[in-house]
Parts: C-alpha cells; sequence; structure tokens
C-alpha cells in the first residue's frame, strides 16, 4: 500500500510523460463516446432505424434533436406544432412530425428560420393551440436562443455526439432490466419521422391532465399582439416559396370547457378570429379545428376513442387534419 | 464557445496538439481564427471587429501624432470617448443581447491607446499591427478578463508564438483548467439552483431562506467568476502565456480595501488606473474619488439603480475603511473576526448585485433583516449541507495561487495522483455539463 502510494505521489520523470498521460487518456476517452453515441444514437439523429427505443433520449431534449432530425431527415413537409402534433400525427414517406412539448410562438417563428436555412421542405403545416401566445412564457427553458444559426447547428452535432447521454442510459437500463425482468414493457416509442407512438392513457391519467391544465392556465396571460408573429412566419415561408398550412388545435370538450371557465377564455374567441383574419389576407390556407367533434362526420362526437386524452387528440384526427388540406390521400375540403 | 462545453473540450483535445507544433505565423492565423470561433456568432464578432479597425485606425494616428511631435492628448481622449459610448450604447441603449465579451475588450483597448499615446517607450517604437491584433484577440482571456495591459503582455504574447512551450506548463495549465471546470459546474451551478428561484420570487420565503439564499450567492458569484477567470489562466498557460491571475481567496480578506485587492483584481486595477487616480487618487479629496470610482464600477455592471447603490455602497465602506486605517485602529480585532466581519458586509451587498431592480433588492433586505412573515426552512437539509461543505471549503481549502504558483504542500506535482485527481474531476463534470450555463460575468 505505501509503495502504491509512493508511485503516486512522486513525481514522474518527465513532464512530457505526464501530459501525454493525460493527453492519451482524454483522448481515449472521447472516441469511446463518439463510438457509443454513434453506435446506440441516443437522439436517433443518424440512424434510420432505433439501436433500442426504449433508449432514445428524445423526451427531455425535444427541442434539440427535432432540430438536428429534421436537417438529418430533409422532409418535403414538415408539421410544426406543441404535443398535440407529435402525438396526434403518424406520419410517413417524406413528411416529417415537428412537433415539440409546449411550443410557443416565439419559438415557432425561429425553427420556421431554421427549417428554412437548414431543410428544404416544400410545404409546412402548422398547429395553433391558444396558449402559444401566453406572454409569461415566450420560450420554455430547454429553447436555445441561437437555433436557426450555422453555429448552433454546428455545436448541436458536436453534442449529439459528445454527450455521455448514451452511455448513463444504457447503463441504467442494463441494470433496470436485470433488477425487474418481469415489469411490463411500455410500447410508447418515437418513430423516424418524428411521431411518437402514445399508449392508451388511464382515466385517472386522463383526469389529473384536465386538473393540471386548469392550473396552467391560472398563471397565463393572453396577448393577441403576439400574433404578428404569426404573420412573420407567413411572410418568411412566402418569401421562401414553401407553402404554409396554418389550423388551429382540435378542442376536446372538457378542454374547452375548462378554458372558458377560466379568465383567459374570453380571449379566445378573439383568438381564433384573428387568427382568421391573419390567414384569409395573406392568402394562406386556414382551417379552424376547434369543433371537429361538431363538424366531422368521420368522428363519433363526444367519443373518447378518437382522443388520447382531454388534450391530445389521435392519429385518426390527425390524418383528417392533413385530409383537409389535401396533403394525405382521402377527402380534401 | 463556452469553455464548459462540449465543443471546446473536443476543441482543445484536438485543436491544441495542432498548435504546438506549427511554426510562428502558423500559431499566430490560429490563434486568429481561434478567436472567430470563439464567438459563436456572427454579428458578436462584426461589433468586436469595428472596435478593433477603429481603435487600430486610431492607435495608427496617434503614433503619427506622436511622430510629428504634435499633441495626442485630444485624439486620446476622443478615442476613449469613442469607445465608452460604443460599450454604452450596447450596453445600456441597444435592445438586443448585448454583444458578448464588449465591456473586457474595450477596457484592453484603452490600456492600449494609452501606451500607444503616452508611454516612453512606445514613442521610439514601431507599431506594430500583428501585436496589436495578438493582444486583443487572444482567445483564453477574449470574453471576460482577466484583463491585461498591452504593454505587459505584446513581448510575453510574441515569445509565446516561437518559444516551444515547456511540457510542465501543458500539465500545470491542464490541471488549472480541470479545477476551474469542477468549481464552475459542480460548486457555482450548484449554488445557483438555490438562488436563482429565491430571486424568481423572494416574497415567498423566509427570513432563514433569505439569509440562506443570500450566502448561496456569495459562493455561486465567487465559484462562477473564479473559475472562469481559472480556467482562462489554465488555457492561456496551456498556450505559453501565464495570464494575470484575478482572485485570491477573497472572502478571506481582513479589510474591504483587503477585500478589492483580492476580487476581481485586474479589473480593479483597471478602475484604479484609469478612473481613481485620474480623478485625483489618493491626493486630493480622496473620499470623493473613491466614491465616484465605484459608482463608476457599479454603473458599469448594469443600467439599474440597485448597481449604483451596490457601488456607492462598496465606496463608502472603502472610504471608510481608509479612514479607520488612518485614525484607527480603534481596538484590538482578532483576525478571525474581521474576516468574519467583512464577509458579512460583502455577502449582504450581493443582494444588490443580484436583485433585478433596486424594488427586489430592497425586498430582500427587509425580509434579510427579519421582515417576512413566511416561516421555516424551505430550502431542505441536502442544500444546506452542500452550502456549507462549500463555504468551509472556501475558508479551508488552498486557492489556485497556493496550489501552483507557491511551494505549498497540497500543492501541483506531476505525479500520477494529481493526473489522475484532475482526470477524475474532469469526468465527473463532463455529465454535468449536459446542462450548459453561462458565466455571471458575460452578462457584463
Amino acid at each position: 500500500m505505501r509503495h502504491l502510494l509512493s508511485i503516486l505521489t512522486s513525481e514522474l520523470s518527465s513532464a512530457r510523460k505526464f501530459v501525454i498521460f493525460i493527453w492519451v487518456f482524454c483522448l481515449a476517452f472521447f472516441i469511446g463516446i463518439i463510438s457509443l453515441n454513434l453506435w446506440i444514437d441516443p437522439f436517433f439523429i443518424f440512424r434510420r432505424s432505433p439501436f433500442e427505443p426504449r433508449l432514445a433520449s428524445i423526451d427531455s431534449h425535444q427541442r434539440f434533436t427535432k432540430s438536428l432530425q429534421v436537417i438529418t431527415r430533409q422532409p418535403h413537409t414538415i408539421i410544426l406544432g406543441s404535443s398535440r402534433v407529435y402525438r396526434g400525427f403518424d406520419v410517413k414517406d417524406g413528411i416529417y412530425n415537428m412537433g415539440v412539448c409546449s411550443l410557443t410562438l416565439t419559438e415557432a417563428r425561429s425553427y420556421i428560420d431554421h427549417i428554412l436555412r437548414f431543410s428544404s421542405p416544400r410545404t409546412i403545416v402548422l398547429g395553433l393551440d391558444f396558449w402559444m401566445c401566453d406572454t409569461t412564457t415566450p420560450t420554455q427553458v430547454d429553447w436555445d436562443k441561437n437555433i436557426g444559426s450555422f453555429a448552433y447547428v454546428m455545436q448541436s452535432f458536436l453534442k449529439a455526439l459528445l454527450k455521455p447521454e448514451a452511455i448513463i442510459k444504457y447503463l441504467i437500463f442494463s441494470f433496470k432490466s436485470i433488477i425487474n425482468k418481469n415489469e411490463p414493457i411500455k410500447k410508447e416509442e418515437w418513430t423516424y419521422e418524428g411521431f411518437f407512438r402514445t399508449e392508451k392513457r388511464s382515466k385517472q391519467e386522463v383526469e389529473q391532465m384536465l386538473h393540471s391544465y386548469e392550473k396552467f392556465l391560472k398563471n397565463t396571460h393572453i396577448d393577441l399582439g403576439m400574433l404578428s408573429l404569426l404573420e412573420d412566419i407567413i411572410h418568411k415561408c412566402h418569401s421562401k416559396g414553401v407553402k404554409l398550412y396554418v389550423y388551429i388545435s382540435p378542442l376536446h370538450p372538457e378542454t374547452k370547457a375548462v378554458y372558458m371557465k377560466s379568465e383567459i377564455g374570453l380571449s379566445f374567441n378573439p383568438w381564433r378570429e384573428k387568427i382568421q383574419q391573419i390567414c384569409w389576407k395573406n392568402q394562406v390556407p386556414f382551417h379552424d379545428f376547434t369543433d371537429i367533434l361538431k363538424d366531422s362526420p368521420l368522428l363519433s362526437e363526444g367519443s373518447i376513442d378518437d382522443w388520447l386524452d382531454y388534450s391530445h387528440f389521435s392519429p385518426k384526427i390527425g390524418s383528417t387534419i392533413l385530409q383537409s388540406f389535401g396533403i394525405l390521400e382521402g377527402t380534401s375540403n | 464557445m463556452l469553455f464548459n462545453s462540449y465543443p471546446f473540450f473536443l476543441f482543445l483535445l484536438l485543436v491544441f496538439p495542432v498548435y504546438y507544433f506549427l511554426n510562428p505565423t502558423g500559431r499566430y492565423i490560429y490563434l486568429l481564427l481561434c478567436a472567430a470561433l470563439f464567438f459563436g456568432n456572427i454579428s458578436d464578432f462584426l461589433v468586436f471587429l469595428f472596435s478593433i479597425f477603429t481603435n487600430g485606425g486610431g492607435a495608427f494616428a496617434l503614433k503619427k501624432r506622436r511622430e510629428r511631435e504634435k499633441s495626442v492628448k485630444f485624439l486620446f481622449i476622443f478615442l476613449v470617448f469613442v469607445n465608452v459610448i460604443y460599450l454604452a450604447y450596447f450596453k445600456y441603449f441597444y435592445t438586443g443581447l448585448m454583444p458578448l465579451a464588449i465591456s473586457f475588450y474595450t477596457f484592453e483597448q484603452i490600456t492600449f491607446l494609452y501606451y500607444i499615446a503616452f508611454s516612453e517607450q512606445s514613442k521610439n517604437e514601431y507599431f506594430s499591427l500583428r501585436n496589436y491584433l495578438l493582444f486583443i484577440a487572444f482567445f483564453p482571456r477574449l470574453l471576460a478578463g482577466p484583463i491585461y495591459y498591452y504593454d505587459e503582455y505584446k513581448d510575453k504574447l510574441q515569445k509565446m508564438l516561437s518559444r516551444s512551450i515547456p511540457w510542465e506548463d501543458i500539465g500545470r495549465g491542464f490541471s488549472i483548467f480541470c479545477l476551474g471546470l469542477f468549481k464552475k459546474v459542480i460548486c457555482a451551478d450548484r449554488m445557483a439552483l438555490i438562488v436563482d428561484p429565491f430571486y424568481a420570487n423572494p416574497a415567498a420565503y423566509s427570513t432563514l431562506d433569505t439569509w440562506f439564499a443570500t450566502l448561496a450567492y456569495s459562493l455561486q458569484i465567487y465559484f462562477d467568476f473564479s473559475a472562469y477567470s481559472e480556467m482562462a489562466v489554465g488555457i492561456g498557460m496551456m498556450f505559453g502565456v501565464t495570464l494575470p491571475l484575478n482572485f485570491n481567496s477573497p472572502y478571506k480578506a481582513t479589510s474591504i480595501i483587503d477585500f478589492w485587492s483580492r476580487w476581481h483584481m485586474t479589473l480593479s486595477r483597471f478602475i484604479k488606473d484609469y478612473i481613481y487616480v485620474p480623478l485625483g487618487g489618493n491626493t486630493n479629496y480622496q473620499a470623493r474619488n473613491i466614491l465616484l470610482t465605484m459608482c463608476l464600477a457599479g454603473i458599469w455592471h448594469g443600467s439599474s439603480l440597485n448597481f449604483l447603490a451596490w457601488g456607492g455602497l462598496h465606496g463608502i465602506l472603502i472610504a471608510s475603511n481608509h479612514v479607520i486605517k488612518r485614525y484607527g485602529p480603534f481596538f484590538f480585532m482578532p483576525s478571525f473576526l474581521k474576516i468574519l466581519g467583512v464577509f458579512i458586509l460583502i455577502n449582504t451587498s450581493w443582494i444588490l448585485f443580484r436583485a433585478v431592480t433596486l424594488n427586489d433588492a430592497i425586498l430582500v433586505f427587509h425580509q434579510y433583516m427579519g421582515g417576512s412573515s413566511i416561516e421555516g426552512f424551505h430550502f431542505g437539509k441536502k442544500n444546506l449541507l452542500i452550502t456549507f461543505f462549500f463555504l468551509s471549503g472556501v475558508f479551508v481549502l488552498p486557492n489556485i495561487q497556493d496550489l501552483f504558483f507557491k511551494d505549498h504542500y497540497l500543492g501541483f506535482k506531476r505525479s500520477l495522483l494529481w493526473g489522475s485527481f484532475c482526470l477524475l474531476s474532469f469526468l465527473y463534470t463532463y455529465k454535468q455539463v449536459n446542462h450548459e450555463t453561462s458565466f455571471i460575468y458575460f452578462n457584463f
């Protein structure tokens, strides 16, 4: 022991050896991390099919991941919106689902910049939700203000290669699978096209969601002035020759009732009207799906079957939306 | 590019060895490219280029006038004025984000102009654009200091290009970098988890919480800024230049004057040389000069009233300290009591520095003095334990100067133990870097 300590504490004969020891260690470490990240691809950026869907680290890095996926996928059509988008549009064949959790209008504008600069879509579909105009949260915590810049893309690709996410996730996963061998495996997963296959929620989960919605709306302040960002988005798309479609997300009657009960409910209809005006003025195809349950012959009124919960609609409704714009084969209104 | 980011780690690992084997011209171009890369975005870089263009041209004009034996005083004042207006515009009137590093390179440009305009040495010297560019764009200290002076570093920077970097310096520099990184990622960012929620809504916390959050901020700002400076010094050393140190255990200061000779030392020196001394220094109206200097230092940190109040408070404290020094000491006080007293004063004054507005600062101060109607402690035992662990580290552990520049018994040795310690601290911080956070002083 004393011998070991003396080896550890005694000075190396040359400083060169010391530096080479450190450099070689660091180099080996980085090569290891990069190789694992390329092999496992925890953000599902480089691979065609996921290494292991349960190892994907997309949930907590949605903004980061999707900003890179949209570059590696190079889709012809992009659907941009909130979690209603990434849970509601099971798309394929060159269509990319760029829904991210609680997307705001400020973020959407920067995302459009990013898409127009680094991807070359012909069509963009923008799904709007009421709270996107909340002035108290112009951007979410994991938002990077440099998105849309070349430096952001370069740094983000580097981060995707250097984050230790893959190894940590893999270790945790392996450890968990050893301990809980009989634990049922969740079938929720991200697809290559950015869709998140969601399992049906339990009644309790659905009820809880409604309560959290009520709480959330209490701290929300809607400013219709923020819709100038939508005009900005429209102009950016027009200037690049990209076809833009805009829709207001379908609203489950239960959620609509929560909106209307809250203070901000008063702004809801003016908000819808203003979006309609902006779209008509700029000749942008627009649909207001707020009351889709009443309007659509495809869907049975009040049925929860077409909904994952009171906020998120099922891919069946998602398909209806795309059909209404003529993007998917089917009836076009 | 942040020091605490994955791209920078890769940059250091791959870029540095290339630099080592380049010839002087190659190294020069390489360093300029690194500076451009460091800004990360084109708009900040353009602001930097404009400053270089203006000051480079100004310096050339100053040099020409001196050669023709003409007065340079007015031209120098004009150029300083242009620099101050440039800085003030981006700091106080520009609606977008303040360009990165603008304060620090503006200060350094002023020291450069002063050297060209008034130094005896520069009178007979050829104006070297190469030296100037290298001085202003040396990337390790570019974003937040340490602030260095042109006359002291131009030769060192030139030598750096041509000499073979000692392996000892590379190892030592990397070790300093690792310790700085650890301080930022593990200590400063951990303290931010206490401070940020508190200052987001201070009214929701008790007096005990206020004391605790104030203490946590004292630690956060020290760890954060000293970490940046140390990382800069470490990288500078790896590239062959020992940059000036910025901190020397400031919380171990036994008086306010002592504190300012240990805290952000290069800025304190700049303020002293370029504001305090021109105002009259110690000769006439010393108290007024101190107060004015510190108020200006306060305003430099931000345009809101709380920064002015912070500067003013420190001005009063320093002036009072001078009075006590001149007419005191009234009674004997053991060192540890002096350290404690100064720490409490500094700790309290950080409230003005951290609060977003003066009203927020008044509210926090009111709670700090026992005015909160809320009771209990809301930060949990874990935070309490970690904070006191860090606090004791600040007072007990040796600082970077002791470890790397003095003959301390724990000091740096090129042993396997030191190497393993650095690598382990690097690996431990590696995962945390995932949540990349900016440095507090990038805002100034």
